[in-house]
């Protein structure tokens, strides 16, 4: 499995503290299955500020520390940026890394609105030639008010990852009920892990695969865990086709 | 045209992938109508549209632009459908960028065009989708690239989302020198499409005609060849 979204560079955010966790979590996701990690940092979230250098330099220290003690798991490296006015000039000046060389960029709305300028942001930011990669839009509240939002960014062809806790619940019901409406949408294509630690969001892909193949079926599961992100990490487009929940006549004739 | 080029193309574009068809035929066919109606006024730039979607415009206007450029003519396909652009996913072309970036960097729009897959054709697919098309179709700066467009080029064909539905096309009909309105044979309500034609020559722009898609074949009818 590809893990589109996983804090585990160590010192640098609210991920990992110390080499020992890093090296924790990314065994966590070996066992798991897991062989890809989009290692991603907070950019610009107001609690944590990273610049490129700091970033390359902990990325690069992660993948040694990882080779060494022979974990066969590859690290793709990306900036989570949270939303702003001068996103597109922040990157035009170097200051946000987008994912490895795939031509996405990994764009986090802030969680209570969603500002006025976030089309036109998301834009300017598509004409530098990148492909947007929403980061969980299930846990933004001005998505959830007001679903009207979700047809002006599948219109933008933007593509939404949802973060596992969200299907389970621990965000609340609120949140979980809007995973469910942006996945049969079509704007959330894939989930990942938003991992940050070994208890507390941790970074097993496969918790998640019951609760998608039950809903969706197993070949929407495989999909949003392993197909799309691998598309996403080939920098290829994604396609955001609606996945309607599967009724209850094959939830009774399948068993 | 190079193997890789083929792979990607859609087989529907058939003046290349199928030229000795009967569909293929037409497109041409109505390339020489086009060549005879220019007698009476320039036809640089063409719009093709559609009352609702659906019917295949961006079909026709790829073919028409396949066409014209195997007649020898240094042909322009713009996708100006900013509502549902198809011209990139027909011809397997990237569409990282395109007419809204040469909208928003206008002194460099000839960086955003691509080479088609006959020589004489080049492409400019739409690019990335705008949160508001209307405006910035509508905008001088289009009006300009559009007159740019024409002093590169032959000919330009434009194709554009339905024009019930939006109002990009009824903007844009105003840079043009004609248009075509594409219905489909079963699929389209003439009260649709003559709402269509109506939109455009409220805002008098020059109706060419109408091209009528998918029609159900007669046995024999032109099997003669």
């Amino acid at each position: 499995m590809i893990d589109l979204h996983a804090h585990v560079l160590y010192g640098i955010d609210d991920g990992p503290r110390t080499v020992h966790d890093t090296l924790g979590v990314i065994r966590q996701a070996a066992s798991d299955g897991t062989r890809s990690i989009v290692a991603v940092a907070h950019a610009n979230d107001g609690h944590f500020n990273v610049i490129p250098e700091q970033y390359e330099r902990a990325f690069e220290i992660a993948c040694r520390e990882i080779a060494s003690a022979g974990l066969n798991v590859q690290l793709i490296p990306a900036m989570e940026v949270r939303l702003g006015p001068q996103l597109a000039e922040g990157y035009r000046q170097g200051r946000f890394l987008a994912m490895g060389g795939t031509g996405y960029f990994c764009v986090e709305l802030p969680p209570n609105d969603f500002p006025a300028y976030t089309l036109d942001t998301l834009f300017e930011l598509s004409l530098e030639g990148l492909r947007i990669l929403l980061i969980h839009p299930e846990r933004n509240r001005g998505l959830r008010r007001r679903p009207e939002l979700m047809e002006r960014l599948l219109n933008m062809e933007i593509l939404g990852v949802a973060s596992g806790g969200s299907l389970l619940g621990q965000f609340g019901p609120e949140v979980q009920a809007a995973t469910w409406q942006l996945i049969e949408g079509g704007l959330i294509q894939a989930v990942a892990t938003d991992g940050h630690s070994i208890a507390k969001r941790p970074l097993r892909l496969s918790a998640y695969e019951p609760v998608l193949s039950r809903r969706y079926g197993d070949p929407v599961a495989e999909s949003m865990l392993q197909g799309v992100p691998s598309h996403v990490l080939a920098g290829r487009p994604v396609e955001l086709i609606p996945h309607p929940r599967i009724g209850w006549r094959r939830f009774f004739g399948a068993r | 045209m190079s193997p890789e080029m083929s792979q990607l193309m859609d087989p529907k574009l058939v003046v290349l992938t199928a030229p000795r068809s009967v569909a293929a035929e037409q497109y041409r066919a109505l390339r020489t109508n086009l060549e005879f109606m220019s007698v009476s006024g320039a036809l640089a730039r063409i719009m093709v549209t559609s009352g609702t979607p659906g019917t295949g415009k961006s079909l026709t206007a790829s073919n028409l632009a396949i066409a014209l450029a195997q007649a020898g003519k240094n042909t322009l396909l713009v996708d100006a459908d900013l509502r549902r652009p198809m011209v990139h996913h027909l011809f397997g072309n990237a569409n990282l960028s395109g007419l809204t970036t040469a909208l928003t960097r206008p002194d460099e729009w000839e960086k955003y065009v691509q080479r088609g897959p006959v020589g004489g054709l080049s492409v400019l697919t739409s690019g990335p989708i705008p949160p508001n098309p209307s405006e910035l179709l509508s905008s001088p700066i289009m009006m300009d690239l559009l007159g740019q467009f024409s002093r590169n080029y032959d000919i330009v064909i434009i194709d554009t989302s339905p024009v019930v539905s939006f109002t990009d096309a009824v903007a844009l009909s105003q840079g043009v020198d004609g248009v075509i309105l594409v219905v489909r044979a079963g699929h389209t309500s003439r009260k649709g499409d003559l709402k269509g034609k109506e939109r455009l020559t409220q805002v008098h722009a020059r109706f060419l005609g109408v091209v009528l898609n998918d029609i159900a074949m007669q046995d024999g009818a032109y099997s003669y060849y």
